[in-house]
């Protein structure tokens, strides 16, 4: 009984170990002993041998015919997830890199005119920023020409001077200098008096017709007669400044005639007399002239040009891949 | 190019070089999802959601053997399309594979092949995979992939989600019970292929 158990527990063991010994993954003792054990059973022989052959035909069985091909369909843009060009990176740079630098310096340039003008209306700032309100001074010809026309349409149309705007007003002249609504211009044109005696009625008004409300001092007779008196020192004064600052008198002494008919005196002294306190506009003349270009929009310019040329490559470039 | 070049530069996304790898296996993924599932149909579709799957998950690839990373996803895909078959028993895997009358689909012909020859090989097939398809799943997936794929034990272990011991188990377990199957079938196996006694 016991011989019939330890054989069946020996047949149990080896069938458990034929498909490892066919594979030939047992260790050399196992191996040894189930060849032994085989070789004196016949029916663990022919197990084995069976098994062989199962494995055999399941390897024989012939593989089914392919039904199709399992590729995946390749999108139409393969060759898009190619790297791209070191033109392409080099053109993405050149605009990052050229956007970056027009932004600081825009913003650099925008901080020092306005940041810097408002924060210091003192004189000093004045001067050092000229370049701005020189701008706003050639402007004012045509808008101060706009509103005068508008709020006093007839006397406009016979405005006797061609006064720029920016002629250094007298702060003397003006009715009510104590009107003056802006405190800031009252120091430049007392920082600058040269150019004010020298022209004393002048072109003043124009510009200050922005601030006529408050300014209702009639002056008629005075002012008419200061006015038609002007007319020489005027231009003698803009001969005078034109040798200081060559580009505001260029422009302020050519846009007038054409643009400005001049009214009879009395009635463009009546208009001057409206808006008359002129602290305001005295500084523009004053301070030195400065080309429409400067250096810095030069700079400006060139990196705007520069940025907007690398994004048209880059995107002409990102279209044709 | 080789296999590797092909696998780096199909994880970039390139579908291409990916289309060149599923060349060069999709013999062996359609055979093995065939051999589990016992209908072309069906192994159609295990072996397109294996390569769409593979290529979706090529970064988790981490090397090693790339045909037994293929083999245990469409593997999966098998057992995906067999709970499909169980809950839709309409198409049963039993009633096409069990049909005696029913040669095994589309098998390539040897040129040198003589049409005797031909159409034994077919008929060995068809009695191979209505063996196959007596056994679990397990066994039957593990027996496909050690003897027909020629995976070692360590990657079917990993093909099939589990140890080295159980494969071990399952291999010898439907090894026996496949060659019970086909001693019983003898009669439908062509005469050269039957198994000659010792005696």
């Amino acid at each position: 009984m016991v011989g019939r158990k330890n054989s069946a527990n020996v047949h149990a063991w080896v069938e458990e170990r034929l498909a490892e010994y066919l594979d030939d993954r047992l260790a050399a003792a196992e191996r040894a002993r189930i060849e032994q054990h085989v070789r004196g059973c016949a029916p663990c022989r022919a197990s084995l041998a069976s098994l062989r052959w199962t494995i055999a035909l399941v390897k024989q069985a012939p593989a089914p015919a392919l039904p199709r091909a399992f590729t995946l369909p390749v999108p139409a843009d393969a060759p898009r997830a190619a790297r791209p060009s070191f033109a392409f990176g080099f053109a993405q740079f050149a605009a990052a890199l050229a956007t970056l630098l027009f932004l600081a310096v825009v913003g650099v340039d925008l901080l020092t005119q306005y940041g810097g003008g408002m924060a210091a209306p003192a004189p000093s700032a004045a001067k050092e920023y000229a370049a701005p309100t020189l701008a706003v001074a050639a402007a004012p010809p045509t808008v101060a020409r706009d509103q005068v026309v508008a709020t006093a349409p007839a006397q406009a149309a016979e405005a006797p001077k061609p006064t720029s705007a920016p002629k250094p007003a007298e702060p003397t002249q003006p009715p009510a200098p104590t009107a003056a609504p802006l405190p800031t211009a009252a120091p430049p044109a007392a920082a600058l008096p040269a150019p004010t005696s020298g022209l004393p009625t002048t072109t003043v008004p124009r510009p200050v017709t922005i601030s006529t409300p408050e300014t209702p001092e009639p002056k008629s007779a005075d002012t008419t007669e200061k006015a038609r008196s002007a007319t020489p020192a005027f231009r003698a004064g803009f001969a005078v400044t034109a040798t200081a600052t060559p580009a505001p008198t260029l422009t302020a002494t050519s846009v007038p005639p054409t643009a400005t008919p001049l009214p009879s005196p009395t009635a463009a002294l009546q208009a001057r007399a409206e808006t008359a306190h002129a602290p305001q506009p005295t500084q523009v003349p004053l301070t030195p002239a400065q080309p429409l270009v400067t250096p810095v929009r030069a700079v400006e310019l060139g990196l705007l040009l520069l940025a907007v040329l690398s994004s048209v490559t880059v995107i002409i470039m990102w279209r044709r891949r | 190019m080789d296999e590797q070049a092909f696998i780096r530069a199909a994880q970039k996304g390139d579908v291409a070089a990916f289309n060149q790898l599923v060349r060069a296996y999709q013999h062996q993924v359609y055979r093995t999802a065939y051999r589990v599932l016992g209908d072309a149909a069906s192994a159609q579709d295990a072996a397109q959601d294996a390569f769409i799957s593979a290529y979706k998950h090529l970064r988790a690839f981490r090397g090693g053997s790339f045909k037994a990373w293929l083999l245990r996803i469409v593997t999966n895909a098998c057992y995906d399309q067999l709970r499909l078959k169980q809950r839709r028993p309409a198409a049963s895997l039993d009633a096409l594979l069990l049909d005696p009358d029913k040669p095994a689909p589309g098998l390539d012909r040897v040129v040198s092949e003589s049409p005797q020859d031909f159409a034994e090989r077919q008929e060995l097939g068809a009695t191979i995979q209505r063996g196959l398809a007596t056994l679990p799943h397990d066994q039957r997936a593990t027996i496909v992939l050690i003897d027909i794929e020629g995976l070692s034990y360590e990657d079917a272990a990993d093909a099939l989600a589990t140890n080295v011991g159980t494969v071990k188990s399952r291999l010898s377990r439907g090894r026996a019970a496949l060659r019970d199957f086909l001693v019983q079938q003898e009669e439908l196996i062509p005469s050269r292929y039957r198994l000659k006694s010792e005696q």
